[in-house]
């Protein structure tokens, strides 16, 4: 990612979706900004308050008392600084974590109802970094960007102008090197930003080499070639390595620049002011206080480095974010209405064709099959046949066309999103777990339901007696800090947590793969017998599941190529070709 | 300026930093000793530049811009006093020629006189109050023709003695000529300054460059050390690691070290040096004022240290809270369909929100800490100042104090503050790096590497007859995946492992390349058993071909080759034809040396399992242990793959596990297995006549072909 040059007032553009987080914590901004400022008029007394001490103690005209009252006043400062330094703090830098606090709300809110295209197409990882790293450089950019630009900014301006009122010539003449600086700075971050990308890259190079050695290691195991592999990562290392040295070339010049920049101003004023003394046009208490202030001058200098650095990168973090914020959500409900629908169990495809973007072929062609309340319905077909994506369009993960696809007689686009997912229990192929109790991963925040239908639902899938084998039973932690469960356990979870609802319609996409068959047998039969009134779509590869369904559903490369009893479908030569591979394994599976 | 590198993945946390971490960190510098040391140096001499900078200014304003001398009248004392005071002090007296009474002394070596007699001197009327300024004149007695506008005090060789006011009086080409040396010693000072300025900027250029090197070489020898310790270790760990967990141990945690190395420990140095250089010139100094000033450390040092616990608490606390955050985000993420699914958006938000707001409140105790810590670090400074104020001041009235040593402790103080003010700001860094430190090294510790036997058996060529005899496995305690399993492949012979999915099939294969050992039993090769054959010589000598085919990036000559050196370009184009993958690489304008993307994505499935049996069968391994993809692929290669897998099997020992009707046909020995169990094995007629599962399955597959 190359980031060109970019004007101030774009990178305000670029925060521009902040103005709302702004504006609510305007007070506590302004009063924080206000103690910031206050600290920076009484940081530079206390110099003033020395240079009388110094002065008084130069024309002997100072008594011991009149010390303690000058040193009185010195702490009497500090003190003050010190509470005003609390509240610019708590107030500037607490905004920037509220400001950061609401905006992740923002973006995981917005994330949440972008539709599956999205997550398609958006690795994880990247996600994570919008919502850990870039937002963690907004909050930089907001808070400690914001104070250093306004205490870096009020400091300079107060530096120059008492410089100026000491002596115009003086200033004059130190700040001469100041549009080298800002040309220097300017050169600079943008050199610095093309040599980070190059880094980045190679790190991103050096992570992807990582990762293949480690998601390739049988290869490299049973190859032996352990050795070869090291040595890859040890080159992509070098050449990162060497990215970055190249880039600490440049940046190692920064610090020295900006310091000799400075120091070149207090040689000159050594120099030139140092005469002007001598001519007695400036007092030499004058000429002291004019290098002290240079010397403060030298803290705002390097801000404006840092904070041009610390505004860039957080406008370019906020851009990213902002482009994730600015994805429409590719599937939303009806507009206006509000009803809540109940959905019966009635589903009609008419003529539903679908194509995922950016692909030329059809998922699905053309397909049209009338489910009637009550029915199980069963889809079989080879790998990529279009089975996933036909039913994904029931809970319209996947989006059809108007007029496709009817539920209960009525355009499934014209119901409230809500109502239609509550009303179909979908068990997907991956079984999804998270990182929670039994009872929260099987609830998903559905309230009201009671723990008896819990149980129920678990023994229905076959997996109350080791949910209760467990020491916290149905309240254990499952996950990252918690127990693992078995592919097995883990699908008749999914399975359980799709039942506890009793939908209307339930869809299981080859949800039992890692099941054995005896168990699978029971479950299906526990679910189906409780089900009878109610719409089932199942995927299954075993023919005990496909011979019990009411209709049988044949894919091939996105045609619903026969669709019947199992009879009818047992004569069927394609059907039986299509079985052909899976035949042998599934037989031996019955075997025992 | 700091990158970020990913996202920061999260673990438990928390433990202080302790010694045998640096220790063992140091190590690794130890190769860059010589350049650590010269970074070192470096540091030391730019903290020299750094102190004497403040001191050139004193210079100047003392020895130039107030350049002045005072008149000395020695004769007013009696014999036995002057010989005391030329005794005392009459290196610091500018002798104005032979036989005169009247001498000069410089301002700035007036303060070297002891402020008591200094003041009797005074009193005396031994030196006069009057600032004097030395004109000098031309060689030839005359001068710019300013001295007759000038009332001399007094008149030496070769100069005369004016009244400071009264030269204040001139114009200022008059001051110009009369103080051109004191313009000629600023302008020298000015030089020096230059000089030092440009020394501290290459110094300092080099210093941050050093360092940078340094770290980044740290860095990459402590990456590769990690990667070979992972890499190294038993297939079992992958399958428990995520690999995106392992990922981030090498790159990202190694990354968090590089802010220790380059800000945290040269500035620490850095730090050390400027305390003790301040503290020996305070000393220096004046000691009663310095040690008087060092009564507010003891303070320092106790609250730092009750606020370093405090902050470490909570630190541990966001890094915590970050880390919940993190996990949930994850998992939401990935799993998002599930949330949409069930419309749990709402009830996923609130948990978010909850989460999010301990966070934030976390950060919030931390912002309050520090707006506690830092004003009452600048408080201590400014206690400190008004303390030298009162009490120096003090001094200098009582005249046991010159003003100049003053301002110079005021201006050193400041400087003394400073390092210890920005430890707090360097303790983050160096939590979160020592957070990644233990974990890298954890994870270089943890886990078992595999190793060979201590006796291994001689290296030799594999002949090719495996055995196993009863080997039972699991990889998790109590679930069984094999089961007692004994079966013998002869050389030469070509065995096919048919079986469900989760019957234990792959599990043998991996068992074979000793991926795994197993719970009982043993598996030999040649007659010996495996453990005591090296790895390397089993995973030489058997050609795996894999179920799903992992492409590494990089040409397809690569992809076949491996980085085999031993592998001639024959072997290789041998290999390619042998694997019936030359028609598909022919297809590519550049052949094997055509690049493939990550993971190979411009392969179809086909294609790749043609390219991994060229891979297998390069090195002409004696055995040949083949798991047969399930995916299926358009017609036309499945007979390429089907011709390969019959030209490949025929010449080697092969132990297939097969999918493919055709590839069982044509083994010699068929094993069927069911949930870890060999349940029969025997040669297909044999298997027929038999009438086991095997029959059965052979008439449904008749029934179903002559229905096709």
């Amino acid at each position: 990612m190359k980031t060109p040059e970019i004007p101030f007032t774009s990178t305000l553009r670029d925060f521009l979706p902040l103005k709302e987080d702004f504006r609510h914590y305007r007070w506590p901004l302004s009063l924080g900004l206000f103690c910031l400022i206050l600290v920076d008029f009484l940081q530079l007394a206390i110099p003033i308050v020395i240079k009388r001490v110094v002065d008084a103690l130069t024309g002997n005209t100072i008594t011991t008392t009149s010390l303690l009252y000058y040193a009185l006043a010195i702490i009497a400062i500090a003190l003050s600084i010190g509470v005003l330094r609390y509240f610019w703090r708590l107030f500037v830098i607490g905004a920037s974590r509220r400001i950061e606090e609401r905006l992740r709300n923002r973006l995981f809110r917005h994330l949440q109802a972008l539709d599956l295209s999205f997550y398609q197409r958006t690795k994880t990882g990247d996600i994570m970094a919008r919502s850990i790293n870039d937002i963690m450089a907004v909050r930089m950019a907001t808070g400690m960007g914001l104070v250093s630009f306004v205490d870096g900014f009020i400091m300079g301006v107060s530096a120059i102008c008492l410089m100026i009122y000491i002596s115009p010539f003086l200033a004059f003449i130190s700040l001469l090197p100041a549009p080298f600086i800002i040309f220097f700075v300017k050169r600079f971050t943008r050199r610095m930003s093309s040599g980070f990308d190059s880094v980045q890259k190679t790190f991103s190079d050096l992570t992807e080499r990582v990762r293949e050695s480690f998601a390739g290691i049988r290869v490299i195991k049973a190859f032996s070639r352990e050795l070869w592999e090291s040595k890859r990562v040890d080159e992509q290392g070098r050449e990162y390595v060497s990215e970055n040295i190249k880039v600490a070339k440049t940046l190692a010049l920064f610090f020295p620049m900006m310091l000799l920049f400075n120091n070149l101003g207090i040689a000159l004023v050594i120099w030139l002011g140092g005469r002007q003394a001598i001519l007695g046009r400036i007092t030499t208490g004058d000429f002291v206080a004019f290098i002290s202030y240079l010397n403060l001058l030298t803290w705002p200098m390097m801000a404006m480095g840092w904070v041009t650095n610390l505004f860039q990168r957080g406008a370019a973090s906020m851009r990213r974010i902002n482009r994730m914020l600015e994805e429409k959500p590719g599937i939303t409900g009806p507009a206006g209405s509000s009803e809540t629908v109940h959905l019966k169990g009635e589903i009609e495809f008419r003529g539903l064709t679908f194509r995922y973007p950016e692909k030329e072929e059809y998922a699905l062609k053309n397909i049209s099959l009338r489910i009637h309340k009550g029915q199980t319905v069963s889809l079989v077909g080879k790998v990529a046949s279009g089975k996933t994506t036909f039913l994904l369009t029931l809970p319209r993960v996947l989006d059809v066309l108007p007029g496709m696809l009817m539920m209960d007689g009525q355009d499934i686009r014209d119901i409230p999103l809500k109502d239609l997912r509550r009303d179909i229990g979908f068990v997907t192929q991956d079984a999804m777990i998270f990182s929670d109790t039994i009872r929260n991963n099987l609830l998903l925040g559905r309230d009201g339901i009671p723990e008896e239908i819990l149980f129920e639902a678990l023994k229905t899938a076959r997996l109350y007696e080791e949910v209760m084998g467990l020491e916290k039973g149905i309240d254990t932690v499952l996950g990252e800090r918690g127990i693992t469960l078995s592919g097995g356990q883990r699908q008749r979870l999914t399975i359980a947590r799709a039942i506890i609802s009793d939908p209307p319609v339930l869809v299981m996409d080859d949800s039992l793969s890692m099941v054995d068959t005896r168990t699978e047998e029971d479950i299906l039969n526990g679910i189906l017998s409780r089900r009878k009134e109610r719409t089932n779509l199942i995927v299954s590869h075993r023919l005990t599941t496909i011979s019990r369904a009411d209709v049988i559903a044949v894919f091939d490369r996105g045609e619903m190529v026969e669709a019947g009893d199992y009879n009818a479908i047992m004569n069927n030569p394609k059907f039986i070709s299509l079985y052909k591979q899976q035949a042998l394994a599934q037989e031996l599976d019955r075997g025992d | 300026m700091h990158q970020d590198f990913g996202y920061m993945e999260e673990g438990r946390l928390g433990r202080p930093y302790n010694l045998r971490l640096l220790k063992r960190l140091a190590r690794y510098a130890a190769p860059y000793s010589g350049t650590v040391l010269g970074c070192l140096m470096l540091a030391l001499s730019l903290t020299l530049l750094d102190l004497s900078l403040p001191y050139l200014s004193k210079v100047a304003i003392d020895e130039f811009i107030l350049s002045s001398w005072y008149r000395l009248n020695l004769s007013g004392l009696e014999q036995e006093d002057r010989e005391l005071f030329l005794q005392k002090y009459g290196y610091l007296i500018e002798k104005s020629g032979s036989g005169s009474h009247t001498e000069l002394i410089s301002n700035s070596n007036i303060k070297k006189i002891d402020p008591a007699d200094l003041r009797g001197y005074r009193e005396k009327g031994v030196i006069m109050d009057r600032h004097l300024y030395k004109v000098f004149m031309d060689d030839d007695g005359t001068d710019a023709g300013f001295h007759t506008r000038l009332n001399p005090a007094e008149a030496g060789d070769g100069y005369m003695a004016v009244p400071v006011e009264e030269i204040n009086r001139l114009d200022s080409t008059d001051i110009k000529a009369i103080r051109e040396g004191d313009f000629r010693g600023l302008a020298l000072i000015g030089i020096v300054l230059l000089v030092l300025v440009i020394l501290s900027f290459w110094g300092g250029y080099w210093e941050e460059y050093l360092l940078e090197y340094i770290g980044q070489n740290i860095m990459q020898d402590i990456r590769n050390d990690l990667f070979r310790r992972i890499q190294a270790r038993a297939v079992g760990f992958f399958e428990e690691n995520p690999v995106g967990r392992l990922v981030t141990r090498v790159t990202n945690d190694i990354e968090n070290l590089n802010e220790m190395f380059k800000s945290v420990l040269v500035t620490v140095f850095k730090d050390i040096f400027i305390f003790a250089g301040v503290l020996i010139i305070l000393l220096y100094i004046n000691w009663r004022l310095a040690l008087a000033s060092f009564i507010i450390l003891p303070f320092i040092f106790v609250f730092t240290f009750l606020f370093s616990s405090l902050m470490r608490e909570a630190f541990r606390e966001i890094r915590e809270k970050v880390a919940k955050l993190n996990v949930f985000q994850q998992e939401r993420f990935s799993g998002m369909r599930i949330i949409q699914l069930f419309a749990g958006e709402d009830h996923q938000m609130r948990s978010f929100s909850d989460l999010n707001h301990e966070n934030f409140l976390a950060g919030m105790r931390q912002i309050k800490l520090f707006a506690v810590f830092v004003p009452v670090m600048e408080l201590f400074s400014s206690f400190t100042i008004a303390l030298i104020i009162w009490h120096g001041g003090g001094k200098v009235i009582g005249d046991q104090l010159s003003l100049g040593s003053l301002v110079a402790f005021i201006s050193y103080i400041q400087m003394f503050f400073k390092p210890i003010r920005d430890i707090s700001e360097k303790y983050n860094i160096m939590q979160l790096a020592m957070a990644s430190t233990e974990r890298i090294f954890e994870s270089m510790d943890s886990g078992r590497e595999e190793h060979d036997s201590e006796t291994p058996a001689p290296p030799s060529a594999l002949k090719g007859r495996i055995e196993f005899r009863d080997v039972s496995f699991s990889y998790v305690k109590g679930v069984p995946v094999l089961r007692d399993i004994s079966f013998e492949i002869k050389p030469g012979e070509m065995v096919a492992i048919v079986g469900a999915t989760g019957a234990g099939k792959t599990t043998i294969a991996g068992l074979i390349e000793r991926f795994y050992s197993p719970d009982r039993g043993s598996i030999l090769l040649d007659g010996i058993d495996i453990r005591a054959i090296p790895r390397e010589t089993i995973r030489s000598g058997i050609g795996l071909v894999m179920q799903d085919v992992f492409i590494f990036s990089g040409t397809i000559r690569e992809n076949i080759s491996l980085g085999r050196d031993y592998l001639a370009e024959q072997d290789i184009i041998d290999a390619v034809r042998d694997a019936n993958a030359s028609r598909f690489i022919e297809k590519f304008p550049d052949g094997l040396n055509h690049s493939l993307s990550e993971g190979g994505s411009t392969l179809s499935g086909g294609e790749r399992q043609l390219l991994s049996f060229a891979r297998a069968l390069a090195s002409r391994p004696g055995i040949l242990i083949l798991d047969e993809a399930t995916s299926s692929v358009d017609p036309e290669t499945e007979r390429y793959i089907q011709d390969a897998i019959l030209g490949m099997t025929r010449t080697r020992t092969t132990l297939v596990i097969a999918h493919r009707l055709s590839t069982i046909r044509k083994a010699d020995r068929i094993i069927v297995m069911h949930r870890g169990k060999i349940y029969e094995q025997g040669a297909h007629e044999e298997l027929m006549t038999k009438g086991g599962i095997y029959y059965k399955l052979n008439r449904f597959r008749e029934y179903s072909e002559s229905a096709a």
